[in-house]
């Protein structure tokens, strides 16, 4: 059994649906492979946490009226099932997510109606949420401005988020990589050495890396992979040397970085 | 002898004619609005804000095209010289764009401009050593030179500047509170002055050289928020604000991705993006705790009277200069 296989069955190993076999195969899948592993681990971490997410009680008479629904509904269907004795699996089924999407609407209005300090929580929710993604939006449209000092202002409210989101991640990896001055260059490299330790983060850096050619930059992304202890990045320092335009300042660097990176 | 006087005067007029043919002069519309872009420029330029609304160019050192170029024009980065100053002026969209120069040995520029136009001064040529001088000039500045000297006076900022071979020198009449400063350099000083009164946050870095200065700058305390992880202690400068004092934290449970990957040490930095929390719980789900001991490097973060705007220093090879100044 291979990872894709694992993979697939994922879902249905998790909810226990799986015939003996095959489940003793993931068994032994799991015991190898670190990555599928925590593949596993992570979805066994998020049930834990959608089983805590609180119940809301439904209001009494909405509930009164889903029970009155779904009763009239019952009879419906015994109605059509003594016409036609037979009930579609589809009709079923499409009750049962009508039933569900109901129910979903009424527990979570029916939830508000009744906690009214509840509605304070989520609302500092989303309003935490809607100025995550405003400031997301300023700072992309401030990426695209003339004026260096603005985008590094972008650069640096970036900084203040508590997340990256991809499409600000790729602005900034766009700004390290291309932006005209290399003040801002430095600042993108600044903002992102922050979420260095994510690892596609970090894998995007050491490609950036090798992509600089201003000396400041240079020196400053050496610095960082030494203190990120980042072997990759050996490759990338040892043609710095290697290159008779690389400055002298920072062949110096390299040669340091690696000795202590070796 | 009257016609020697009459020669005389004549040649004098004409020599005068012939000066006054190395000027430039044109109207600019618009404020803060334009930017004024001098595109590698091969010449020293001096460059002075004034209240009016002219650009103006003084040319001088300027030689003569040679004899076969009778009938034409030079053609320059951006286009046909224009100005009969070895130069193009083009306007684009609020930017008008200067290129041209030559590499003839004593050429120099002075040019007038409106005090409130943005600047722009590129010179990526490596082997162009040029010198620049501003003077009063109100709006952003943002330079980026290989060599060459660079002397900016009376300005206000935003500057945005990289010289890498050369000097920066800065003396700001006030600091323009409006957007971040950076000042970089690989191998020279950067020598900067300021009022005493001025509001500003400062990170300065002189990788193998020095920071000197007569300002009273206030060091930043990071804040720096423990949070027990059993055998970890996590602790984050900017993240404090993030973290809620009843979080309850437990490595095996709640690290599940890097706690393969990562050796942990004590006193180890943290920062956060929480993966997801979940509020009801007051539980926080850290699902990219990040590592990093590099926050941009910085020798010194300090405030001046309080902080203001940023202003990024770094230099490799070179010394920080933080003055203040004398008047």
């Amino acid at each position: 059994m291979n990872c894709n296989d694992v993979v697939n069955n994922l879902e249905a190993y998790f909810s226990e649906m799986l015939p003996e076999e095959t489940r003793k195969a993931m068994d032994d899948h799991f015991s190898s492979c670190t990555d599928c592993r925590t593949k596993l681990e992570e979805l066994i971490r998020l049930e834990e946490l959608i089983v805590q997410i609180p119940f809301e009680d439904p209001e009494e008479n909405l509930k009164n009226d889903f029970v009155e629904y779904i009763d009239s509904e019952r009879k419906r269907i015994m109605l059509l099932g003594s016409e036609r004795f037979y009930v579609g699996w589809k009709r079923i089924l499409s009750l049962t997510v009508a039933a569900s999407i109901l129910f979903f609407f009424l527990g979570y209005f029916g939830g508000q109606l009744l906690s009214k300090p509840g509605i304070e929580e989520e609302q500092i929710i989303a309003l935490q949420k809607e100025v995550r993604e405003t400031k997301n939006m300023m700072i992309l449209s401030m990426l695209k401005q003339s004026s260096a000092s603005k985008r590094i202002m972008a650069v640096n409210i970036s900084e203040e988020l508590d997340r990256l989101e991809p499409e600000l991640r790729e602005a900034l990896f766009l700004s390290l990589n291309g932006d005209k001055s290399e003040n801002v260059r430095l600042a993108a490299l600044e903002a992102l050495s922050r979420y260095a330790g994510v690892p596609e983060i970090r894998e995007e850096l050491v490609k950036s890396f090798s992509l600089q050619t201003d000396p400041i930059i240079q020196i400053s992304m050496i610095n960082m992979m030494v203190n990120l202890k980042e072997k990759a990045s050996v490759p990338v320092m040892e043609k710095l040397i290697a290159d008779e335009t690389t400055y002298e300042s920072v062949k110096n660097q390299a040669r340091q970085g690696l000795k202590l990176l070796l | 002898m009257k016609t020697i006087r009459n020669f005389v005067c004549i040649l004098f007029l004409v020599s005068s004619l012939n000066l006054m043919a190395q000027e430039y002069s044109q109207e600019l519309t618009g404020g803060s609005d334009l930017t004024v872009r001098f595109e590698n420029v091969v010449a020293d330029l001096y460059i002075e804000g004034h209240t009016g609304n002219k650009l103006t160019v003084e040319a001088t050192g300027l030689e003569p095209p040679p004899e076969k170029a009778a009938g034409l024009k030079a053609l320059k980065r951006t286009g046909l010289d224009n100005t009969g100053l070895a130069l193009n002026i083009d306007e684009y969209d609020h930017v008008i764009i200067i290129s041209g120069g030559s590499s003839e040995q004593n050429l120099s520029y002075k040019i007038g401009l409106p005090e409130k136009v943005n600047l722009v001064i590129t010179n990526t040529w490596f082997y162009q050593e040029k010198n620049l001088e501003v003077h009063k000039m109100k709006g952003e500045i943002e330079i980026n030179r290989q060599f060459g000297k660079v002397n900016l006076f009376d300005v206000i900022g935003p500057v945005v500047a990289t010289v890498n071979n050369g000097e920066l020198n800065v003396t700001f009449s006030e600091v323009n509170q409006e957007s971040p400063m950076s000042l970089i350099s690989s191998q020279s000083d950067i020598d900067i002055t300021l009022p005493a009164g001025s509001k500003a946050t400062f990170n300065l870095a002189a990788g193998n050289g020095e920071i000197y200065t007569d300002l009273d700058l206030e060091k930043i305390v990071e804040e720096k928020e423990e949070m027990d992880l059993g055998d970890l202690k996590v602790y984050s400068p900017s993240v404090g604000k993030f973290i809620n004092p009843k979080v309850e934290l437990n490595p095996d449970v709640l690290l599940p991705r890097y706690h393969y990957n990562y050796q942990f040490n004590k006193g180890d930095i943290f920062i956060d993006t929480l993966g997801f929390f979940n509020r009801a719980l007051n539980n926080y789900y850290i699902g990219n705790l990040l590592y990093s001991g590099w926050f941009g490097g910085y020798d010194y973060k300090g405030t001046l009277n309080g902080g203001g705007v940023e202003i990024k220093i770094r230099t490799q090879n070179g010394n920080v200069y933080l003055r203040k100044s004398k008047r």
